[in-house]
């Protein structure tokens, strides 16, 4: 096994054993606790302030306060611990009113975001390793603009060289908007092929009607196009990777605000026991 | 409007301010300062002189700094990197000869640069300047305008005092330097850590510690200084790095290794393989008056009238003087097609023998002898000669750039490129050592060349063969790799005839590696101790070595199976580092692994070769490589000297985010790369900020390190 696996392991039966433990012992304490939703409440807000302390430790990354990996691990299983807490707080009823509605919806969206975090964060770095040369993501579209020049040139290029409008024709009718942006991004993402297929369909039959003097120009381009595809590639797993973040960090906020007001709301008007 | 500034100088920073006129003055009147001065006027033009005598002043005054040491006083420590060479002036220091002796706990204690603190990291998020690569304006003349910056500050020399200096004087082995010496010169010139510790002998020993930048441009501009440490590092360095070698251990006092050394001398025991094919490394043996003479070449060099190709040879028979020497000589001419040999008896003490063959056919050669120590004359040429070839060899095994024979800076390219050290299949003639470099272990699988392993500096290789053939003089085998140099190599080939005479009767029998097998038809059945261990992955082994990262002590590996692209490393980076991270994510991939553009903290860094204001160093403790921003001039020269290409120049800007430029218009520039952190408390952030374990400093001097971290 692994020292991955087996820290997965390790930490994922902890979190299992904590869980149980805590369900039993609450389950025992829920008739003698006077308030036991005021309890799992601080409990969960004490969570959700650590959960969202992750962000502000990044913020200062020279401060020496361990490792990033560190936290990160105890970020993943505290907020999966916060998930079971939460429906322990919330009793598994649906919430009554436009702001408690509001505030189970935004807790689910922020645990939501971050475990679909966790699977892409997971997924999608093995995807992009296997996948043409690796790149640096704001670098990408001048990599993008450099392959439709070069694409651009080779297509007039061989109008002179082969005597023949065909590859030129081919490039300004169904190439050269394809290379101008980043393309296929859902597709790159969610792994399907479709467009990919479709493309090399047709690249296969436009080369079989070439001649002999068109055919290196063609190879030529069709070496651009499977870069090109790459860099599509790298350009959406690497976008969704770092934007997924800008979700699931400004729900985090709206949460945290949500929250403050939720314990002013149930302290000012008595809702708390 | 850019800021137009005085552009930063070499003489900006002294290493003391207070040090004066009058003080450089006073020194002038010591060794070896004054006989330096007798030489420039007795041997150069007046105005040369006069101009020559005015650097050295220049360098007494801003690179060097009087201390006035007391009894036990410790001023070099084993294993710390030293930036700066000790003069004795008056009194003298002890070297302390054994390993890794206990002087006592004030020898143990290191002064690290100072980390910042929990709530300085902290303040630093406020205190660091707000915009990308902000400087306080260039102050220039740091005797005309003090600093007031405690960063700035020059190191300060605090003491360190042994308790009971004559318990160690009897109890360890010491070597005394006195007056007019000087220790420390291979760290300060080598880029390498200092390889014994030293002490002053009683108080008021008085020193003048030389940066080393100043200590190598004295030694380029004054030519006789240059033979004085050329000499001493020759001799230390051999003897220093042999005790430092394991094998050596056994033989263990320094008499004997220096009997060694005097039997057989210093070129024999000191012979560089890089420089000899194969083909010429073979034993010649010539019949000579009804006798055969085995003779074996040791050296190539230039002559001392610049002609090319003599070669030194040594000869296993005693030659009688007279006819039959000249006959050895014009047979070994002829049967080599050179027309000037140079051949010495072996293991004739101190007494050498020599015969020359002057330029001109055979026929007209002159044969002279000649013994050590002779008067003018032939003797005299035939002296120059030999010095010319010894230090020719050392100009390929050393770390002085200034020999200039070899671009240390690349890293050469394919196999063309890559010279060969030791062949496989041929016959090994010494146990090899590696001094700086890095070197290819290779051997031929299903016909292929496969890189099996690399050395590195401090690795030998050989002594399984040597030992077998010892144990085994009826089943002798040969060498069973072949080992190429990777760019500039550093090495040492210890003869098989002083290896079998000192070494390997003193190793005990269960620490000599094993024999080859009985059954063994061909050295190279796979029974082999640099054979990678399981798991190592061979390519990954071939990848580090092709692009010589082998060389990295602290390289940045990030794991492209686990890196999200996110850039915290690289954030991190910049928040401590003026804004502008020190490194590029970016670099060559192999196995899904990527090896980033960032400093690596080389074991030999080349990039401090002829930085002319010693502004990159090495931490001392550490041997961390940094650059000391204000005392870099901008030159550029690391730049172009880091070969892979780590080093980057920026622009710096002042507090309003304007430019500084000189009055030619010209922008200022500032060399930047990683310092791995070295003052900050967590250590490199790039690694801390990493949320998925997927960036590592790793020394890829040990490939196991990073398989071990490649298999987590
Ligand atoms: S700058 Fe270059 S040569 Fe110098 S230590 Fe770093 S990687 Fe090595
Ligand atoms: S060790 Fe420090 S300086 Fe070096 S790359 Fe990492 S963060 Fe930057
Ligand atoms: S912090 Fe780690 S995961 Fe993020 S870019 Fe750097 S190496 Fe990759």
């Amino acid at each position: 096994m692994s020292g991955v696996v087996a820290r997965r392991a390790r930490n994922a039966s902890l979190l299992l054993g904590l869980s149980v433990a805590f369900l039993v012992w609450h389950a025992r304490q829920l008739e003698p606790m006077a308030a036991p939703q005021r309890f799992t409440g601080w409990l969960l807000l004490g969570l959700v302030a650590f959960l969202a302390l992750y962000n502000a430790r990044k913020k200062i990354a020279v401060v020496p306060l361990g490792s990033s990996a560190a936290w990160l691990q105890w970020h993943i299983y505290a907020g999966l611990f916060a998930v079971l807490i939460f429906f322990l707080h919330t009793g598994l009823q649906l919430p009554t009113g436009y702001f408690e509605t509001g505030l189970a919806a935004l807790f689910l969206l922020v645990a939501l975001s971050g475990i679909g975090g966790l699977y892409v964060s997971r997924r999608t770095p093995p995807r992009l390793a296997r996948r043409g040369e690796e790149v640096i993501y704001e670098r990408i579209p001048r990599l993008i603009h450099a392959l439709a020049e070069q694409a651009k040139a080779l297509a007039l290029e061989s109008v002179a060289t082969t005597r023949s409008r065909a590859i030129a024709d081919f490039h300004a009718a169904r190439l050269s908007a394809w290379f101008s942006t980043a393309q296929d991004a859902w597709q790159h993402i969610v792994g399907l092929e479709g467009a990919a297929r479709r493309r090399a369909r047709a690249l296969a039959e436009f080369r079989t009607c070439l001649g002999p003097d068109e055919l290196p120009v063609f190879d030529e381009l069709t070496v651009l196009i499977a870069q090109k595809e790459d860099l599509d590639f790298h350009r959406a797993n690497q976008g969704l990777l770092k934007y997924w973040f800008f979700v699931h960090v400004p729900l985090t906020h709206a949460l945290l605000l949500f929250v403050v007001v939720h314990v002013i709301l149930i302290y000012a008007f008595g809702g708390a026991r | 409007m850019p800021a137009v500034t005085r552009r930063p100088k070499r003489w900006d920073h002294p290493f003391d301010d207070t040090m004066s006129e009058a003080m450089v003055s006073e020194l002038m009147t010591l060794e070896p300062w004054k006989g330096l001065a007798a030489w420039a006027h007795e041997e150069l033009k007046p105005a040369q002189a006069e101009a020559r005598v005015k650097d050295l002043r220049r360098h007494l005054l801003n690179d060097a700094r009087l201390l006035t040491c007391q009894a036990g006083e410790i001023v070099i420590r084993v294993g710390d990197y030293g930036n700066s060479a000790f003069v004795v002036l008056e009194g003298a220091v002890r070297v302390v000869l054994e390993a890794n002796v206990g002087l006592g706990a004030a020898a143990e204690k290191r002064f690290d640069q100072p980390k910042r603190g929990f709530f300085r990291s902290l303040a630093q998020l406020w205190t660091n300047q707000r915009g990308v690569e902000q400087r306080p304006a260039p102050r220039g003349d740091a005797r005309a305008a003090p600093s007031t910056d405690a960063d700035n500050a020059p190191v300060e020399h605090v003491p360190i005092v042994l308790s009971d200096v004559p318990a160690v004087l009897d109890h360890k082995r010491t070597a005394r330097i006195e007056a007019g010496g000087i220790v420390g010169e291979i760290a300060a010139l080598g880029r390498s850590p200092r390889t014994a510790s030293i002490f002053a002998e009683g108080d008021g020993t008085r020193l003048l510690e030389i940066r080393w930048q100043g200590l190598r441009d004295i030694r380029k501009k004054f030519p006789p200084y240059k033979t004085y440490i050329d000499d001493i590092f020759r001799e230390r360095i051999l003897l220093q790095h042999l005790r430092a070698t394991p094998f050596f251990q056994h033989v263990g006092d320094t008499p004997q290794l220096r009997r060694m050394l005097e039997e057989d001398r210093i070129a024999d025991v000191f012979i560089e393989g890089l420089g000899l094919r194969p083909s010429e490394r073979d034993v010649v043996t010539l019949e000579v008056a009804g006798q055969a003479v085995e003779l074996l070449p040791l050296a190539q060099g230039r002559g001392w009238s610049g002609s090319e190709g003599i070669v030194l040879w040594r000869c296993r028979a005693t030659i009688p003087a007279g006819p039959a020497r000249v006959e050895l000589v014009r047979a070994l001419c002829e049967e080599t097609g050179r027309k000037a040999v140079v051949v010495h008896r072996l293991g004739a003490g101190r007494v050498w023998q020599w015969c020359l063959a002057e330029a001109g056919s055979v026929e007209d050669a002159d044969v002279h002898e000649c013994e050590e120590g002779g008067s003018r004359g032939p003797e005299e040429l035939m002296r120059r000669l030999l010095r010319e070839i010894a230090l020719h060899e050392i100009g390929r095994q050393t770390d002085f750039h200034s020999y200039g024979e070899v671009d240390k800076t690349q890293l050469g390219d394919g196999d063309a490129a890559e010279p060969v050290i030791v062949e496989a299949g041929h016959y090994p003639d010494g146990l090899l050592l590696v001094r700086a470099g890095a070197v290819r272990v290779s051997r031929q699988i299903n016909r292929l060349e496969r890189t099996v392993s690399y050395l590195g500096p401090g690795n030998s290789y050989g002594l399984r063969e040597l030992a077998h053939n010892w144990r085994h003089p009826d089943r002798h085998v040969v060498m069973e790799h072949t080992l190429r140099a990777r760019g500039y190599v550093d090495t040492l080939l210890i003869p098989t005839s002083v290896v079998t005479r000192f070494v390997l009767p003193s190793i005990p029998e269960s620490d000599l590696p094993e024999s080859y097998p009985e059954e063994t038809d061909s050295p190279l059945d796979p029974v082999d101790v640099f054979e990678p261990a399981a798991g190592v992955d061979r390519n990954m082994v071939e990848f580090l070595v092709d692009r010589a990262f082998s060389n990295g002590t602290a390289a940045m590996v990030i794991d492209l199976e686990r890196c999200t692209r996110c850039d915290d490393c690289v954030r991190a980076c910049a928040q401590g580092h003026d804004g502008n991270p020190r490194f590029i994510r970016h670099g060559p991939v192999h196995a899904g692994f990527l090896i980033a553009n960032a400093c690596m903290h080389c074991n030999d860094p080349v990039c401090m070769i002829g930085c002319p204001t010693g502004a990159i160093s090495r931490e001392p403790t550490t041997g961390q490589v940094a650059i000391n921003d204000p005392t870099c001039i901008g030159c550029a020269t690391c730049a172009n000297n880091c070969p892979y290409d780590n080093i980057r120049m920026v622009q710096p800007r002042s507090k309003d985010g304007v430019f500084y430029i000189d009055a030619q218009n010209m922008p200022h520039m500032k060399a930047t790369k990683c310092d791995l952190c070295v003052t900050q408390a967590g250590g490199p952030a790039c690694q801390n900020a990493c949320p998925h374990d997927a960036l590592r400093r790793v020394d890829l001097s040990d490939a196991g390190t990073l398989m071990d971290w490649m298999k987590r």
